[in-house]
Order: C-alpha cells, then sequence, then structure tokens
C-alpha cells in the first residue's frame, strides 16, 4: 500500500489496513542537528524516513486582518521582534525554535474590532492564498509523492491568539462573548471563502489538517460548556465546508483536550492529534471515551525519546501499539509533540525500529 | 465576589449577578465600616482566591474565570494598596518569579503570579527569557522568600536546571519552586528545586505551608 492508501484507511475509512500510518513533525533546528550525527544533508525528511503523510505548503491562509500588515520591526542578535497584521507585537527566537512572546496588542475589545479589523475580513482577497505558483508546484510534487498530502491552516483559537492574545481572548470569553462570536463568525466565512479558493485555483487535497491548540498540560483553556457555545459552531461549519467537498479532517491540538472530546468529535474531526501523554492522555482511554470512530495520530511521549534510552523508548511504544492494535484503533505513530534536537538520530532510528515490528495491525 | 469573578456593579460577568455589587465596591464599604484591613485581605480576598485555586485544580473552573476571579481581586486590592505600601498592612513576603532563559512564554507564569498576588505575597515578575544572574540580581535587591521559575519547553528544562542550582548554591534558604508543561516532580528533586506544582494553589499552598 502507498502512504496515501495507509492514511486514507485510517483517517477517512477509519478502518485499519495492514499497518499503522507513519509521520512526524520537526522542530527547525533537529534536521541539522541531526547532519552532525550522520544524517545526510539536506535529504527530504518524508522521503529519508518514509512518512505517509504530507503538508502540501505549512503556511496556510493568511488569516490575518491586513494581509500585507506584517513586518519586522526590531532585531538583536539572539531575537527579532513582529508587527503582524493584527497589529500585535511578538518576539521570536532567530536561531532556534519556540513560542514568542507577546509584548503587546492593538486589538484589546470590540470597539477596535469594529472600528479597524473587522471589515478587511469581509471582502475575498486573493493575496490570502499566498504565491499560488509556489503552491501549485508544491501540490504537483506532494501530490504525486504517493503520500496523503494535506492543506494546513489555523483555526479560531490560534487566529484569536494571534489577533488578541491569550489574556483579553479569555477575558473576552467572558465579558463580551457576543464579540467572539463575531469575531468567530466572520473569521469562519473568511476561511471558508478563501479555502474554496484555494480549491480551486490550486487543487483538491488528500486531507484538510487544521492546527488548533485548545490547552495545556492540566486541562483545557476553557470549559467544555464554553467551547461549546463560543468555538463549536464555528469548527462544525469550517469542517462541514471541507467535509462538502469530500476532504477528510485532522485536527492538532495540543494539550489536555480530554474534556472537550464530546464536543471535538461532534464539531465532525475525522483524526485527533497530537496526545499529549504528558498531559496524562492515552490514545486507548480516549477513543473508548468517544462514541463515534475516529483516528488518532501522537500520544507517544517525548520525554521517553529525550531520555535517548532505549529501554524507555521500548517501554513507551511496545505496550502502547500493542493496545492500539488490540483494540483495532485506526492510528498514526507520531511522537505527543514536534521532534525536539535534543533527541538522537540513533533514537528516532530505534522508535522506527519498534514501529516496523509492533506497528502492524 | 472573588470566587463569582464579580469587579464591581458595572461590569456584566457574571451574567447572573448584574447590577449587583462587586469586590470594588464591597471592599470600599468593608473598610468604611471599620473592618480590620488584615481581616478584609486574609478572610475576604484571600480566602476567595483560595478557593479560586482549588477549584481550578480540580477542573471545576478554567482559565477565563480564574481571570475573572484575578479581576475582582485586584479591584479589592486597590483599596488595600495605600495601607499595603505605608506598612500598615503586610504582605507575606515577597516571591520572585520569572521563565527561564531561551523561554519566551508568558502565560503560564502570569496565571501563576495572580494566584500569588491572591494569596497575599508581593510579586516581582522578572518576565521571560531570564538567565541566572538576573534571578541573582534580583534576589539580592529584593531578598525574597521564594523563587518562581517556569518553563514550557522540554528544550529549556536544562536552563531551569542551571537557574534552579545556582540560587540554591548561592542562597540556600531562598526556596525554589518550579512549574510547568514538562516538569514533574522528579525533575524538581534532580535539580535541587524545594518544591513542585502541577499548578498554582499547590504552589501557593506550599509556601503557605513554610509561614509560621
Amino acid at each position: 500500500m502507498t502512504g496515501r492508501e495507509v492514511i486514507a484507511s485510517l483517517i477517512r475509512d477509519k478502518t485499519c489496513p495492514e499497518r499503522m500510518g507513519l509521520f512526524e513533525d520537526f522542530w527547525d533546528d533537529t534536521q541539522a542537528a541531526w547532519e552532525l550525527e550522520g544524517l545526510p544533508r539536506d535529504v527530504d525528511l518524508h522521503d529519508y524516513f518514509n512518512y505517509d503523510l504530507q503538508f502540501i505548503d505549512g503556511d496556510g491562509l493568511n488569516t490575518e486582518a491586513f494581509v500585507d500588515g506584517g513586518r519586522r520591526i526590531a532585531e538583536d542578535d539572539e531575537t527579532y521582534t513582529e508587527l503582524n497584521g493584527w497589529g500585535a507585537r511578538m518576539r521570536y527566537w532567530k536561531h532556534k525554535p519556540g513560542t514568542p512572546e507577546h509584548l503587546s496588542f492593538d486589538l484589546t475589545n470590540e470597539a477596535v474590532w469594529q472600528a479597524k479589523y473587522r471589515e478587511p475580513l469581509l471582502a475575498f482577497d486573493i493575496r490570502r492564498l499566498g504565491d499560488l505558483e509556489t503552491k501549485r508546484a508544491n501540490y504537483r510534487k506532494v501530490m504525486s509523492s504517493g503520500r496523503f498530502a494535506v492543506w494546513t491552516n489555523l483555526l479560531h483559537f490560534e487566529i484569536m491568539r494571534k489577533a488578541m492574545g491569550d489574556i483579553i481572548m479569555l477575558e473576552a470569553m467572558c465579558l463580551n462573548p457576543a464579540w467572539i462570536r463575531d469575531f468567530c463568525d466572520v473569521v469562519t466565512e473568511n476561511i471558508i471563502r478563501h479555502l474554496d479558493a484555494l480549491f480551486t485555483e490550486v487543487g483538491l487535497p488528500d486531507g484538510m489538517w487544521l492546527f488548533e491548540d485548545m490547552g495545556y498540560t492540566q486541562g483545557p483553556f476553557v470549559s467544555p460548556a464554553m467551547y461549546r457555545d463560543l468555538i463549536l459552531p464555528y469548527h462544525t461549519r469550517v469542517i462541514d465546508f471541507v467535509h462538502g467537498r469530500g476532504i477528510p479532517v485532522v485536527m492538532h491540538a495540543c494539550g489536555k483536550v480530554t474534556p472537550l472530546l464530546p464536543y471535538i468529535e461532534q464539531a465532525g474531526i475525522d483524526c485527533l492529534e497530537v496526545l499529549e501523554a504528558k498531559a496524562g492522555q492515552h490514545v486507548v482511554t480516549m477513543s473508548e471515551s468517544i462514541g463515534r470512530r475516529i483516528a488518532f495520530m501522537g500520544n507517544l511521549d517525548i520525554r521517553a525519546f529525550e531520555s535517548n534510552d532505549p529501554k524507555q523508548l521500548e517501554a513507551e511504544i511496545v505496550p502502547k501499539l500493542a493496545a492500539v492494535r488490540a483494540k483495532r484503533i485506526p492510528f498514526v505513530f507520531h511522537s505527543d509533540h514536534s521532534m525536539p534536537r535534543t533527541v538522537r538520530l540513533k533514537t528516532y532510528e530505534s522508535a522506527l525500529e519498534l514501529f516496523r515490528k509492533y506497528g502492524r495491525y | 465576589m472573588v470566587v463569582n469573578g464579580r469587579t464591581d456593579a458595572s461590569s456584566p460577568y457574571p451574567p447572573e449577578l448584574i447590577g449587583q455589587e462587586g469586590c470594588d465596591e464591597l471592599t470600599r464599604k468593608a473598610l468604611e465600616a471599620g473592618v480590620p484591613p488584615t481581616d478584609i485581605l486574609n478572610q475576604g480576598l484571600v480566602r476567595g482566591m483560595k478557593t479560586v485555586g482549588d477549584r481550578f485544580r480540580e477542573g471545576e473552573i478554567f482559565l477565563p474565570e480564574v481571570l475573572m476571579a484575578a479581576r475582582a481581586l485586584t479591584a479589592g486590592l486597590a483599596h488595600l494598596q495605600p495601607l499595603l505600601r505605608s506598612g500598615a498592612l503586610k504582605s507575606r513576603g515577597t516571591i520572585v518569579i520569572g521563565t527561564v532563559a531561551g523561554d519566551l512564554h508568558d502565560i503560564g507564569k502570569r496565571i501563576v503570579s495572580l494566584f500569588f498576588e491572591g494569596g497575599g505575597w508581593n510579586v516581582v515578575d522578572l518576565g521571560v527569557d531570564v538567565p541566572a544572574g538576573r534571578f541573582i540580581t534580583a534576589i539580592e535587591k529584593h531578598q525574597p522568600f521564594a523563587v518562581g521559575l517556569s518553563t514550557l519547553l522540554t528544550t529549556t528544562m536544562a536552563s531551569m536546571e542551571r537557574v534552579a542550582r545556582e540560587i540554591k548554591f548561592r542562597y540556600p534558604a531562598v526556596k525554589v519552586v518550579v512549574g510547568g508543561a514538562p516538569i514533574t516532580a522528579k525533575f524538581a528533586a534532580q535539580i535541587g528545586a524545594d518544591a513542585w506544582s502541577p499548578d498554582p494553589q499547590g504552589a501557593l499552598d506550599y509556601l503557605n505551608s513554610l509561614l509560621p
């Protein structure tokens, strides 16, 4: 079976083919570190590790209010500061991965939203699709690779976080839920309109990968009731649109999202990724807690990889794959986080050997 | 009112209490009525925030409700600030807090700071990407009872270890409390930290337990 067939079976059909799927995501500096450990220079990791899935393009749509509003406004040896298309200033590392520092936000209340940022999101803007020639070239390349090809995009929590930051967003959910609903409604229509154009201008993918971090280690950012009332209707609309084009949906959600599972399931996703183990989540428990059959990707504790200890690695991977196999859960082998440079290449290769040995149904 | 997150009479939150007074008015009225400020702080505001912390730890409430409680707390504390500044009302002590070098993540530390302030402590927030040297300078300047170290990433756990060891080497009496997504009790013990908690209230309870 090709990678596309394996993932389609798992995610689209929710059936278990001959083996589990294989995919991984990496921090930006991991490949360079692994080249010092013997990885051939500049290889495509999808080819080298024979992954089953690939992002056509990591950028997604431009979902900021002002498409051309982003620019670098300061830098030093270690970091740079960007003003984004929401008027927010964020500081990033130059030479290593990590979350940005939130420095300031312009979008602090509904009045600013109405006066400045709502209007630009209402119109269709071809620039939101990005460089179409590059996207077409990437699309042709990935679609011809035999791998399951996905477009990616952000969803509402991620977009709000870039627009107004965590504190303003979370406070507004209590103080002005009508504003949050209006924000999500406008963003939803913007996403659907521009995804539709992307599918028409470039092509339909095998799947849609939606980024939506909704929790931290101890729990979701918001209560299940708040998710149901303020976010679920908009998740559902985006997913319904994608399904309407015959495309299954993978949702990436960091943190402990278990309390939200009934509603995430209701939103219609086909696969949930990344199932952080350090948040106390286990793929089998999660699978058994929901009524509908969906696929899962991730859940292999990155701390076991980072130990670079074969025994710890085996103790994490082998029983989990055995449990997945016993329950016949559609599953894609993936860490519960992006692979950092602190994991040795040899460790990762050992993990893949365990996958090849125990990752069959 | 801290528990309900009710700031003042004009607040739209919580919807079921619209029109009712909040921490702002009630703290002012309590002071005017002659209630001892220490009682207002400890029996009212701090106790309310303790309930919020416990409910947050148990998963009964979530971050938005915690932030509403913190806003209500701040509204009440504003009336007590003159007394705190003059020394008529004493805080429990000072806690220096920061996200360790190599990590720019802020929100977890900010939430923990809210709980420390709500617990009656004076908080000196050093921000993010804080190297050991800045923690040491802050300890020398503020003479804290404890230092709180935060990190989100597994890749900066080594940075946390360097900071923790440096602090404990130079200032063994200063308590070091660590937290963040990848941190465990085992790791905290390995790096010489005095305590770890998966949630803010746990850290606060630990520090309060050390007071006479």
